[in-house]
């Protein structure tokens, strides 16, 4: 892991996009088995995966290579969906086209963000020249 | 307010429209119960939003926002002295089912799932675009 | 760098760095009358605008932070903030390489 604050940035906007790509995944399964018999819905549970480096966030700041470190050894994997009673729940198919809209919105937010940031970069390693 | 609460709060309106019309269709499917002969008759449900709702959806909760209740119409009953199930008189008591409030109210739900979907849309383009701010390098 | 290069460039790149300066203190030699404290007032200028420039750079990695972990409370303020922050580091780019300019032309004169 890099210590400056850029290289930080960097690392925690691809974890976050491999993180939107897998909640992708785990949609569009969900449609394409939509109506098959038997099939458990599945999600990213991503706020559990982010609670920590929220938390140093919220404290400190800004992110520290600890918190990019543990979130970067804990494994991002997709889990069955239930409902209150520990049954696996139904897919509803207007609401996992809305959740890939969203995560849409969120990986093309994600890509402008990690662009213009290595654009500044860029300008200053190539002296303003393009 | 950021795009993720825009997008929470259309998706609850949706899943309450989308009740709304199985509530609808369910009744229009026990249009033409019967009464047994324990006295056991289909009521009609009905869909209702609470007060609640409209704070519940700010914060995004998972609450029960609706509740399904059955209403308090009366059932209808139709002289058919020959029916196996009819009452002394001749009565036969069908479910109180009015088919063209079942209609109206899945038409209705139609219209709002519409303007739901339209809302979220709209909060995604919004979302996109404020991405191009900058221009496109 | 002679004193005299110095007050020659001083003066047009204090315009070019005014409107990143706004908030800093006023009261730093701005006026190009003021000959002899032109040369310390100048170099304070250009770290101050440099540091401005680092603060607004420093604020854009933790909204872009923020954005990952997946708080996206506004995402067109930061969208914005990104790009004032690219403008003015290209703008000090530009101030670097004009007086960098500067400097080369006058080490080119003959003596």
């Amino acid at each position: 892991m890099i210590d400056g604050i850029e290289g930080i940035t960097t690392a925690a906007l691809s974890l976050a996009l491999d993180a939107a790509s897998l909640r992708q995944q785990a949609i569009a399964s969900n449609i394409a088995n939509a109506n098959s018999e038997g099939y458990v819905p599945q999600r990213v549970n991503f706020d559990a995966y982010v609670q920590d480096a929220r938390r140093t966030l919220n404290e400190r700041g800004q992110l520290d290579t600890q918190a990019l470190r543990s979130l970067a050894d804990t494994p991002l994997v997709m889990e069955p969906v239930l409902d209150g009673a520990g049954v696996p729940a139904k897919v509803q198919l207007d609401g996992e086209v809305a959740a890939m809209a969203q995560n849409a919105v969120q990986y093309q937010a994600l890509l402008k963000g990690l662009s213009r940031h290595l654009a500044v970069l860029y300008s200053a390693a190539s002296d303003g020249k393009h | 307010m950021d795009y993720t609460q825009s997008f929470a709060i259309s998706s609850i309106g949706m899943t309450v429209e989308r009740t709304r019309v199985d509530v609808a269709a369910l009744n229009l499917a026990n249009a033409n119960s019967v009464a047994g002969p324990d006295g056991s008759l289909y009521k009609p449900l009905r869909v209702v939003a609470h007060a609640t709702f409209a704070s519940s959806v700010e914060q995004g909760l998972n609450a029960p926002l609706v509740q399904i209740e059955p209403t308090q119409q009366p059932p209808r009953s139709v002289y058919e002295p020959g029916h196996p199930l009819a009452d002394a008189r001749g009565f036969v008591t069908y479910a109180g089912v009015d088919a063209a409030t079942e209609m109206v109210t899945m038409m209705g739900a139609m219209r709002s799932y519409e303007a739901n979907v339209a809302a979220m849309n709209t909060a995604r383009n919004m979302a996109l675009k404020a991405l191009d701010i900058g221009g496109n390098t | 760098m002679s004193t005299e290069a110095i007050q020659a460039v001083a003066p047009v790149a204090a315009q070019i760095l005014e409107p990143s300066l706004q908030p800093m203190a006023q009261g730093q030699a701005f006026s190009t009358g003021a000959a002899a404290g032109v040369q310390g007032g100048f170099g304070n200028l250009v770290s101050q605008g440099v540091e401005h420039v680092n603060q607004q750079l420093l604020a854009n990695q933790v909204d872009l932070q923020q954005l990952a972990v997946g708080n996206v409370e506004n995402l067109h303020q930061v969208m914005i903030r990104l790009e004032e922050s690219r403008m003015q580091f290209q703008l000090m780019m530009q101030v670097r390489s004009r007086l960098l300019e500067g400097y080369q032309d006058i080490m080119k004169m003959q003596v």
